[in-house]
């Protein structure tokens, strides 16, 4: 009964399921972004430099040392030593910079744990340390020069960029289960002779290619997770197939879950739309 | 106008009909074609298979049941077309011109096919060009020329029959 339709069935399975790989895809894409964009803004607040600005020398340094030890949100502190601040500067610069022309620095490296947005840091820091006797200055990353508010930007451009592919896809699979529908005219014509009425017409068309979508939507999906995985080993070293499941998230499967729901919905939904345009057809014909 | 429509197919389930030039799947079986009605009623396969051999046995299709319709000639189609127009019991069943571009005797078959329905208790009404067809089975007969309806002739025999 259906085997002279598989062929129409098949180019719209594929076309469903190429939609439903590159959307998913450019979710899984997204969500790395995403994930980038995270890492990188809590490894930019993770990091702040102490100035001691008083007792001088050795003991103010060592005084400081021993308070940052007890501080508020501080994991670790080490003073910043003239071969480290020469290779910071050489990198910032672009020029090599000689460690023994460096001045003394009474600066000290930082590593702080993750605080609410509402936690004052620094106060705290400059705090402790004014309790262990020593007047000094927190500094962190200044926003504007160094990549402050690049990570929100980031994750916004690679959410809305996902959505706005995957709409697009949503296109193709309408367009494409508008193909089966036409395809589908003389059942909508013989449907519509025998007394069907317009929602019986395209729900039975719309189920036809909501389930080739669902299907094309699974087999999207896990072809894009398949792809997501390699892209992993390859592109993260040390990467193994024992380690990736401690790296993904729940919600990293988003996209994958999605994909065949979403396929399944655009193709009924642009079939059901086709063929109660042949049934009105057909009627005002009949 | 929703109504309307409704309306329309609701009429249309109580009506049989064939068409001069009847639309199928065509890549579908004779016996899905003709059990369309049925499934469209929500019928299962199972209760209404026999029904449908049946039925497909009647118009002289049993060879055939299994044929995509794509591979029928005119007058098998013609047939199925009223194998299918039978298959959900109508109270009515419309023929328009159903023998158009058959043989004579392909042609009497299936108005002879069609005036047996009289007998389950549908009304059948065949709009044909071909003057010939009266006298395959007692009738009701109206002319229409030039867009004037003739007063109905009835022969001796349908008389009886209607009156038994």
């Amino acid at each position: 009964m259906r085997g002279g339709l598989l062929g129409v069935e098949r180019a719209l399975f594929w076309t469903l399921a190429f939609a439903a790989f590159a959307a998913a895809a450019a979710g899984l894409a997204a969500r790395a972004a995403d994930r980038v964009a995270v890492t990188y803004e809590q490894s930019r607040n993770a990091y702040a430099i102490v100035r001691v600005l008083a007792p001088d020398g050795p003991a103010g340094m060592a005084a400081a040392e021993t308070a940052l030890a007890s501080a508020p949100h501080v994991t670790s502190a080490a003073p910043m030593t003239a071969g480290r601040a020469a290779a910071l500067l050489s990198e910032a610069s672009g020029e090599p910079i000689d460690p023994e022309n460096m001045p003394d620095l009474r600066l000290i490296e930082i590593e702080l744990a993750p605080a609410s947005p509402q936690a004052d840091v620094s106060g705290d820091i400059v705090a402790a340390l004014a309790g262990g006797g020593v007047t000094a200055e927190v500094i962190e990353a200044p926003d504007a020069s160094s990549g402050g508010g690049l990570a929100p930007r980031v994750r916004n451009a690679a959410f809305w960029g996902s959505v706005a592919f995957a709409a697009m896809m949503a296109v193709i699979a309408w367009l494409a289960a508008r193909g089966l529908a036409a395809r589908r005219r003389e059942m909508v014509t013989v449907m519509c002779d025998l007394g069907a009425t317009r929602s019986q017409t395209a729900g039975r068309i719309a189920d036809e290619a909501a389930v080739i979508g669902l299907y094309a939507g699974v087999a999207g999906g896990i072809l894009a997770a398949i792809a997501g995985v390699i892209v992993l080993l390859l592109a993260i070293p040390g990467t193994t197939l024992n380690t990736l499941p401690a790296m993904i998230l729940p919600i990293d499967f988003i996209p994958i879950a999605a994909a065949p729901l979403l396929t399944a919905i655009v193709a009924g939904a642009g079939a059901r739309a086709a063929a109660g345009h042949f049934h009105g057809q057909a009627a005002r014909l009949g | 106008m929703r109504a309307r429509s409704r309306e329309i197919a609701d009429a249309k389930r109580r009506v049989g009909y064939v068409a001069e030039n009847p639309v199928f799947i065509e890549q579908w079986s004779t016996f899905d074609n003709v059990a369309m009605p049925l499934r469209m009623l929500g019928q299962k396969p199972r209760d209404y298979a026999e029904d449908v051999r049946e039925l497909v046995e009647f118009v002289g299709l049993g060879g055939a049941a299994e044929l995509p319709v794509e591979k029928l000639s005119g007058a098998e189609r013609r047939r199925a077309a009223i194998a299918r127009a039978l298959a959900a019991k109508p109270n009515l069943i419309l023929a328009d011109d159903p023998t158009a571009g058959m043989s004579p005797a392909d042609g009497r078959r299936i108005v002879r096919l069609l005036s047996e329905m009289r007998r389950v208790g549908a009304g059948v009404v065949i709009a044909s060009q071909d003057d010939t067809l009266s006298d395959v089975s007692p009738m009701w007969v109206w002319r229409i020329d030039r867009g004037r309806l003739s007063q109905p002739e009835q022969t001796e025999a349908a008389d009886a029959e209607m009156y038994e």
